[in-house]
């Protein structure tokens, strides 16, 4: 008797038609976050001609790789430039949003910390109200921080959510650890940091991610807070290259030599400006369900 | 009001900021000030155009820009002496080009320094964050020496506490201190004259940011069609011609919404009724317009994707020859140059005729200005190197100070192509200082890209411009239109777009100007008219 094959989790193996039917579900959803992430490549890569005949967006380009666009973009050094602010801002501001966001997500989850009912309705509210832009610059002015990096790293270094989520995952600690650990005479900080954290790593890096996200993304703060352009971060350059379409240079200046459609070089920033979390993501992407579900459900 | 409906074109927003107050304005006051009967005459600073370059097609006389069909050879200096104090000059404007590379490495940066006789320094915003990054700037008290006026609430006060009163500068032949700021047309000064006072020097445009129809030309001549229209009909026989779906062709880039309203003689934005305004929205011909906008869109002659897609987006259906037709600003001739894949494309312009063919339609006036700078009164000791300052930015086209301006130097920044000066890529990053939102001088003609072509635009100007309806408000300044405008223009637009495109009932239309003017409209158009009445 043949024997039906398991898979890993105790489910039937399905029949031959109906994994037929899922590969091809499947690669038509696939398809549809693979192709136009190709187009964009594509674009970013094609000749002036090529993108201009085609009416804007080139699947696969044809005639040949044009870097032009890329040249465009990197030449002047404002974009490298950029690249090293924002990789500034984000390390920077995720490692110290990160410290910040653990400790008092640590000591907000300690049941009879000093204060630990009104600090957390603090972080509860600002959930709900939004302090609104004059305010936040008038704050900023007040400590000095305009045209500063600090303008718009600090700010943003603690999120309610993420607060909420990293507290849920410390109070699911078995409270059996901690208990051992205070008989052998930890201190609360040691506690903390010998085993909350160590126990606590996906969540850490889910966070983080959100965080580094966060900061990579961001260029309102910036806009507001940075009146030097050499201090821009990258997604603020990037803007200036893509404000809603406006074509640029031709009607602002005279002629010039030619440069690459403005298409391409809107694929091209958003290369730039993806890449790099591309590259980050999948060392992250394991933790990522793991951390932020065990949060939600013990809540 | 904007044309591109869906899309938000820098013109459309820059059309639109000037009318809800980026521009700001009026010649009288807000908030209580009943204004000095606005007598605005002997406020007013003279006008001087320039003389000392002589244009190849003078335009003056038809109040459309000069046009040169290449660059002066040897230029004339305009300024012997640089503006500058020595002591830093701080500038707050926005930018529609991408920001320049930092001073150090910067040439053109360091060579307008030396050559303004003070180090200038420039926080440059993209100009569709410039409300809320000037909002901010106002409400922590950093505004710049110079500093462009943006879209917030209140101008006449804000303007009244922080900005000098440059009245005893610049009116009347007070001005004549600043030539090249007494070479700006009159009525750009409306922007920024608040209760008889001159509170700023405006950015001047005119007849340049009025709306035509672009065709083109080579298109139409291969096809045997005529590029001129007679009535509605000759107007569905181009566009049927110019249309070939199955080799995606459309004839129409976008909607024509604003040519179509020329045809049916709608008023520009605002009509004068007595002592009253009556809004273009309230037109009667409003619903004949919608019928032949819906009867093109459901014909298939616009392109599918006009309601969805990016302003460049037309320029490169128009540049690959997808769309022969397509509705721009006369300012948008380069551009549109430039996006041309065939090197024997040619652009015509259409006029709009009336819609019966009794006679030719009259298109909308461009916007005197799109904005103004001000002064800051914590710089008022210095106020007069800052008007030179300015001055030395409004050097006209022609001269030696234009020509370093736009260009830069020859050689590093420009290269000399049969006389005219070209920018290289170098120079194309380093000269996005964001002077044009500071101070410029009154717009030219000029399109070295292709010879012919400054006639050509020459030409179209001066058949359509002398007899363009002016928008009797513009530059007047409206608290509810600042507040309220962009919101309500925003649902005009989408009411529009939806009638057009068949998913609301012409019948909509008179629904939605209810609720505009209940919702802010009438507010507006008795505002302007007061102070339009004061102006007078």
């Amino acid at each position: 008797m043949k024997r039906q094959q398991v898979l890993a989790g105790g489910m039937p193996m399905p029949g031959l038609a109906e994994r037929i039917v899922k590969a091809i579900f499947l690669t038509l959803i696939c398809a549809v976050v693979v192709v136009p992430f190709i187009g964009v490549v594509s674009t970013s890569l094609a000749s002036p001609e090529e993108v201009i005949r085609a009416g804007g967006f080139v699947l696969f380009p044809t005639h040949g790789i044009d870097l032009s666009a890329y040249k465009s973009i990197l030449s002047g050094g404002t974009v490298t430039q950029a690249l090293l602010v924002s990789g500034f801002i984000t390390a920077v501001g995720t490692a110290i949003a990160l410290v910040l966001t653990c400790m008092l997500g640590w000591a907000l989850s300690r049941r009879g910390s000093v204060g630990n009912k009104p600090l957390l309705l603090l972080v509860l509210i600002s959930l709900l109200f939004n302090p609104g832009l004059i305010p936040s610059y008038l704050v900023i002015q007040q400590f000095g921080l305009l045209d500063s990096l600090w303008a718009v790293i600090l700010p943003t270094s603690v999120s309610a959510f993420n607060v909420i989520v990293v507290r849920a995952y410390f109070v699911g600690l078995p409270d059996a650890v901690l208990d051992s650990a205070r008989i052998d005479g930890a201190s609360e900080w040691k506690m903390f940091w010998y085993i909350g954290l160590p126990l606590s790593k996906a969540v850490v890096a889910v966070v983080g991610l959100f965080y580094g996200v966060g900061y990579w993304n961001s260029f309102f703060g910036a806009l507001l807070y940075l009146n030097d352009s050499s201090k821009w971060p990258l997604q603020l350059v990037l803007r200036t290259y893509v404000v809603n379409g406006v074509e640029i240079g031709a009607q602002d200046l005279g002629a010039t030599e030619a440069l690459p459609p403005q298409t391409s070089i809107q694929m091209a920033i958003l290369m730039i400006s993806v890449v790099p979390i591309l590259c980050v993501y999948p060392f992250i992407q394991r933790h990522f369900a793991k951390g932020v579900l065990t949060g939600a459900v013990k809540g | 009001m904007t044309n591109h409906d869906a899309r938000l074109s820098r013109r459309t927003l820059l059309a639109g900021a000037a009318a809800i107050g980026l521009a700001g304005c009026s010649n009288d006051g807000r908030g209580g000030q009943t204004g000095a009967g606005g007598d605005t005459a002997g406020v007013r600073p003279a006008y001087q155009p320039y003389t000392g370059v002589k244009p190849d097609l003078p335009g003056a006389e038809y109040n459309i820009p000069n046009a040169f069909t290449r660059y002066p050879a040897n230029p004339v200096q305009a300024i012997t002496t640089p503006p500058g104090d020595g002591k830093p000059i701080d500038v707050l404007t926005y930018t529609n080009t991408p920001i320049p590379p930092k001073l150090e490495q910067n040439r053109f940066w360091q060579e307008l320094n030396s050559r303004v006789g003070s180090p200038v320094t420039v926080n440059l915003t993209p100009s569709v964050d410039y409300a809320q990054k000037f909002a901010t700037v106002v409400a922590g008290d950093r505004l710049s020496d110079i500093f462009l006026v943006g879209a917030v609430p209140q101008v006449p006060q804000m303007l009244e506490a922080k900005a000098v009163d440059l009245t005893s500068h610049l009116s009347g032949d007070n001005i004549k201190k600043y030539p090249y700021l007494a070479n700006l047309p009159e009525t750009a000064w409306n922007v920024c004259i608040f209760s008889g006072k001159i509170f700023g020097v405006p950015i001047p445009r005119g007849a340049i940011s009025s709306n035509v129809l672009y065709t083109r030309a080579d298109i139409l001549q291969k096809q045997g069609l005529q590029g001129e229209v007679k009535n509605v009909d000759d107007f569905f026989e181009l566009c049927k011609a110019l249309t070939d779906k199955p080799r995606n062709r459309f004839a129409l880039a976008a909607s024509p919404t604003q040519f179509v309203r020329n045809m049916f003689d709608v008023p520009n934005n605002w009509s004068e009724n007595g002592k009253t305004l009556v809004s273009s929205n309230e037109h009667e011909a409003q619903e004949e317009v919608f019928e032949v906008l819906r009867k093109l869109w459901s014909s298939g002659y616009i392109h599918p994707d006009a309601f969805s897609g990016q302003n460049q987006d037309l320029k490169v259906r128009f540049g690959n020859g997808s769309s022969a037709l397509v509705q721009d600003t006369f300012s948008a001739w380069p551009s549109y140059l430039q996006t041309a894949v065939d090197k024997e494309a040619r652009i015509g312009i259409v006029g709009p005729p009336k819609h019966d063919g009794s006679g030719p339609g009259k298109i909308w006036l461009g916007a005197p200005a799109i904005g103004f700078a001000a002064i800051s009164k914590k710089s008022e000791a210095r106020v007069e190197t800052l008007l030179a300052y300015m001055n030395f930015l409004a050097a006209p086209f022609g001269t030696q100070e234009y020509l370093f301006r736009k260009y830069g130097l020859p050689g590093l920044h420009h290269n000399v192509v049969d006389g005219n000066p070209v920018l290289t890529k170098k120079g194309f990053s380093e000269v996005q200082l964001g002077l044009m939102y500071t101070a410029d001088a009154p717009w030219t003609v000029f399109l070295p890209e292709k010879a012919g072509d400054a006639e050509a635009e020459y030409n179209a100007m001066k058949a359509l411009c002398p007899t363009a309806l002016a928008d009797p408000v513009a530059g007047m300044y409206s608290e509810t239109n600042v507040r309220k405008g962009p919101q309500l223009n925003t649902d005009m637009t989408q009411v529009t777009n939806d009638i057009i495109q068949g998913r609301k009932p012409v019948s909509a239309w008179g629904d939605a100007v209810k609720k505009w003017k209940s919702g802010g409209g009438d507010k507006i158009a008795e505002e302007f008219a007061q102070a339009l009445q004061s102006s007078r």
